[in-house]
């Protein structure tokens, strides 16, 4: 077990080899010193992606709001019967999307969840992607000429990818065709 | 071949249960998209390469269900539900499973 003082003295020994960029950008003369400093950059990358993050937002429930217009033809229900319709349009469809957050709102999310109760970012980024992968269903449904889905059935996982963890939305149901 | 996740095929009568058939992958992406699903992330919103990952392994999983079914002889295959689990990072099982039926001629 190493004492932290090395800890110290072998990262600014290291330190002194970098390039003369690198320390001016990140440097400082000592740990601490980098540490302080360097807050400032790694906040303001953070909130410059909280910033990026919550336009991309608005500009997808923008877009989501566009698209369920046109869509509105198509209905949906959860009940296993159905009124007469044609065999042959019978078919499966399936819409889903994966979502996930940006590290910064991540870390406030983490400092949220010791308190507990509702956790709003994570409110809204499971309803906009539940949102999508209903508009992405009822795509396909108008895609395949059905008019209506019966028995919809929603899932939620959690994916986690190498580098980042995310959410799979899919929501699937019959597709069938009730009139001409 | 129909596919339903209702008990049965509007406007057909089922003869014959042919039983449980099911398809399954696990699928993975390769580094790059890795890569880019950690810049995606810190601005959140859509990781478009995950999103296209599951649909693949989701159409891979039905259709190995559909070959299975075919084996059997199946009209359709009634009442299907799928699964989805997270087995490793970057990498995840698809699952699909219904009842093969044979329709009344």
């Amino acid at each position: 077990m190493k004492k932290p003082e090395e800890v110290v003295r072998e990262f600014e020994q290291g330190m002194a080899r970098t390039p003369e960029w690198f320390q001016d950008w990140f440097g400082g003369d000592t740990l601490w010193d980098m540490l302080l400093s360097n807050g400032l950059q790694v906040g303001g990358i953070g909130l410059a992606g909280w910033l990026l993050a919550s336009w991309f937002e608005r500009r997808h429930l923008r877009s989501l709001s566009a698209r369920e217009a046109p869509l509105q033809h198509i209905r949906i229900n959860t009940s296993k019967h159905h009124a007469s319709c044609e065999p042959e349009a019978c078919t499966l469809l399936i819409g889903s999307v994966v979502v996930a957050h940006d590290y910064f709102r991540t870390l406030i999310i983490a400092i949220r969840r010791l308190i507990g109760g509702n956790i709003s970012p994570y409110e809204r980024l499971v309803q906009r992607g539940r949102r999508e992968a209903l508009i992405r269903l009822k795509e396909e449904a108008d895609l395949c000429g059905v008019d209506k889905i019966i028995n919809i059935r929603f899932g939620t996982t959690a994916i986690s990818g190498r580098f980042l963890h995310a959410i799979e939305m899919v929501a699937y149901g019959t597709g069938i065709r009730t009139q001409r | 071949m129909i596919i339903t996740n209702i008990e049965q095929v509007p406007g057909k009568t089922i003869a014959q249960e042919l039983g449980l058939v099911q398809g399954s992958t696990v699928r993975g992406k390769h580094l790059g998209k890795d890569i880019g699903a950690f810049f995606k992330g810190l601005v959140g919103g859509e990781i478009k390469g995950y999103s296209e990952l599951l649909v693949e392994g989701r159409e891979e999983a039905i259709g190995r269900m559909r070959a299975e079914a075919e084996s059997l002889g199946a009209d359709a295959i009634v009442n299907v539900r799928m699964t989805t689990s997270s087995i490793t990072g970057g990498a995840a099982e698809l699952m699909v499973y219904g009842t093969a039926v044979k329709f009344d001629l």
